[in-house]
């Protein structure tokens, strides 16, 4: 694993939004802190699992990884080179090398235009060169590879149904062979049935072109067998990381723990033997964190200086986590 | 690797297999239209607007006389003299200076018609570009751009136009630049609006994901997705703008003889209501058919481009 490239490495991103019209009532400005304080790193042809639960800022944290949202704080670089220092034109650029695969496969493509026209998007816009019939070629190559229809291609997004509108989605973001795809929640809003098609669609498709992933999910289930590496989120903040096998098999964050209890287990003997560790409560305003250790006011093992200090930084580089209680 | 597969052989195949079984796709536009061509008061409308030009094109050439040509032989009793009658050749009758208003009629509505489209269309490009730029982009711009439209709103264009008449006289360029100048406000204010929404829409999103242009993404996803709104919009302005200029006629700071349009005829057919009641008929039948179908052709537009909001 280390021996492949790095291509995408964050340290201490944040991204704080700003919230009310302070200016004119004269109140203090308020933060949203959708993401404060992560690191992580992509290397070539991995896939890295982001987990947590909605609202903890993954979407945000996947925006300001390709610089779709400005993060306010850490740094940011692309193979080596300082990300937040491109200029526009520089980064418009380099957009090629790394695209994005959203939630919701029906908006986001534009209902004004035919498939094809949102899969050659990417080539209008960085092989202006290529003449209609080679883009047309492509489009048909990249929508046989994706699994759809290259007859439809003239058909328009409503008259697709949700998987296909994600395979397009996905043949839009391969079509400009990328190094890096963000993919946050992509089969989230699709039935059970099609989740696994698609999934197996974007493996297949990253070992043949050596692609990163990022996956991103709510859950643990999603990320669970296609993750080389796991990331577990709470509040904007890194929980626990490190490989698959630490993640999933010696979870010791007790976060990690309540959410591995909360997936299906196949095997109904583990199933009734394990001990289930439901989450009580919701979660906490990003507005107004709690001190400490974020994840205090839900947490099974939370004890009083956890209002006090910040979580412990404990582990090595294939295992990490955060937390006064617990250490590696 | 994925490169290699792409040769030219496979690519040569895969066309030729996706040219046998095309499916075209049917797109929103022509479900629209589809939409649109069920609508019987639209599309009558249609064909009514459709009949009204071809009069107002052609109809000139069926009549004997110029629009401003004077009919001695009417002028000594044009109430009686300039009734409406084929044998005359007067088929609208005259007015009361013995002009035939067949003609005037059509040569007038020319001038209407071509103010009501004027100012859509100045209304579509300026107010799409305005608004769509000033939603997307926000902030200082946005707020910047929208108080110009509400200064520019705020101004009493009656006044307005008093002013300019007296400085560059009354001619009918006037009529078109003041109407310009009005026009665009509201589309840009209702394409604002649309595009603040569209533009957390995900796949404005994606197109930032992939680098297509600022500029770009304006002209290829924020307008087409406005249109269909803005071409409600602006069917349903037309008969505002036709108004207008009959407005402005009816004061007198319109068109000057021995031009004419709808309004100009019927502020004068107006005064002689009583005794020539055909003065005002005609261009108030053209003007009031006009305007209804219009009005029908907006509804149609809307109820075929949003089925949800009926
Ligand atoms: N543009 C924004 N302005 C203010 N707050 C935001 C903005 N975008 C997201 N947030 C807040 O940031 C938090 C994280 O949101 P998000 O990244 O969408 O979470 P997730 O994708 O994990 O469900 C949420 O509390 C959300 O309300
Ligand atoms: S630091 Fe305390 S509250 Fe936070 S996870 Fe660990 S034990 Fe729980
Ligand atoms: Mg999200």
């Amino acid at each position: 694993m280390n021996s492949a490239k790095l291509l995408l490495k964050a340290r201490d991103l944040k991204v704080h939004f700003p919230v009310g019209n302070s200016w004119l009532f004269g109140q203090p400005k308020q933060l949203v802190k959708a993401v404060d304080g992560i690191d992580l790193e992509v290397y070539q042809g991995e896939t890295l699992g982001v987990v947590g639960e909605s609202g903890c800022g993954k979407s945000t944290l996947a925006r300001a990884l390709l610089r779709l949202i400005e993060p306010t704080g850490g740094t940011l670089q692309w193979c080596g080179e300082d990300m937040l220092a491109f200029s526009r034109k520089q980064l418009i650029a380099q957009r090629r090398n790394f695209q994005m695969i959203f939630q919701d496969p029906a908006a986001c493509l534009n209902p004004r235009m035919t498939v094809a026209e949102c899969i050659a998007e990417p080539l209008y816009t960085h092989e202006a060169q290529l003449s209609r019939k080679e883009i047309e070629a492509q489009v048909i190559q990249m929508m046989n590879r994706v699994g759809l229809s290259a007859s439809h291609r003239n058909r328009y997004p409503h008259e697709f149904s949700g998987g296909q509108c994600q395979r397009v989605g996905i043949a839009r973001a391969l079509i400009l062979k990328p190094q890096l795809i963000i993919c946050d929640e992509p089969v989230s809003a699709l039935d059970v049935s099609i989740q696994a098609q698609v999934i197996n669609l974007l493996k297949d498709v990253q070992r043949e072109m050596n692609l990163a992933l990022v996956m991103i999910a709510h859950d643990l289930s999603v990320v669970r067998h296609i993750s080389d590496r796991v990331m577990v989120m709470y509040l904007g903040k890194q929980m626990e990381s490190g490989t698959y096998q630490a993640v999933f098999d010696q979870a010791t964050h007790p976060y990690t723990k309540a959410l591995l209890s909360a997936v299906p287990i196949a095997d109904p003997v583990a199933s009734r033997n394990r001990k289930v560790q439901l989450l009580l409560g919701d979660l906490p305003s990003p507005m107004n964190p709690p001190s400490g250790c974020v994840f205090r006011t839900r947490c099974p093992e939370v004890s009083e200086h956890c209002a006090n200090i910040d979580p412990q930084f404990s582990g090595d580089i294939s295992h990490q986590i955060f937390c006064n209680n617990v250490q590696l | 690797m994925f490169s290699a597969k792409l040769n030219e052989k496979n690519l040569a195949t895969a066309v030729s297999q996706s040219l046998e079984d095309e499916v075209q796709g049917r797109s929103l536009w022509q479900a629209a239209w589809l939409r649109f061509k069920k609508n019987r008061a639209a599309m009558t409308s249609v064909y009514v607007l459709g009949f009204i030009v071809l009069c107002l094109v052609f109809g000139p050439m069926l009549s004997q006389f110029g629009h401003d040509e004077i009919d001695w032989a009417v002028l000594m009793d044009p109430y009686e003299l300039g009734r409406p009658s084929i044998a005359s050749g007067h088929y609208f009758g005259t007015d009361d200076l013995g002009q035939d208003l067949f003609a005037r009629t059509m040569v007038g509505g020319r001038l209407s018609i071509l103010v009501g489209f004027m100012g859509a269309v100045v209304a579509v490009i300026i107010g799409c570009l305005w608004g769509s730029i000033s939603g997307f982009v926000g902030g200082t711009l946005d707020n910047v751009m929208m108080r110009i439209v509400e200064v520019l709103d705020s101004i009493p264009f009656m006044f307005m136009v008093i002013l300019f008449v007296t400085l560059f006289g009354n001619n009918i360029y006037l009529i078109f630049i003041v109407i310009g100048m009005v026009s665009w406000l509201g589309i840009a204010r209702v394409v604002r609006g649309v595009t603040f929404s569209l533009k957390n829409r995900e796949f404005i999103e994606a197109a930032h994901s992939i680098g297509v242009s600022h500029w770009k993404i304006v002209l290829r996803h924020i307008i087409p997705n406005v249109l269909g709104i803005v071409m409600v919009y602006a069917s349903l302005m037309v008969p505002g703008f036709i108004m207008f200029e009959s407005f402005l006629s009816f004061l007198g700071l319109g068109v000057q003889p021995p031009d004419t349009s709808w309004g100009v005829l019927i502020s004068s057919g107006a005064k002689t209501l009583d005794v020539a009641i055909w003065q005002l008929a005609f261009p108030s039948l053209f003007l009031v058919t006009t305007l209804f179908c219009f009005n029908f052709i907006g509804d149609g537009l809307r109820d075929a481009l949003d089925p949800k909001d009926r």
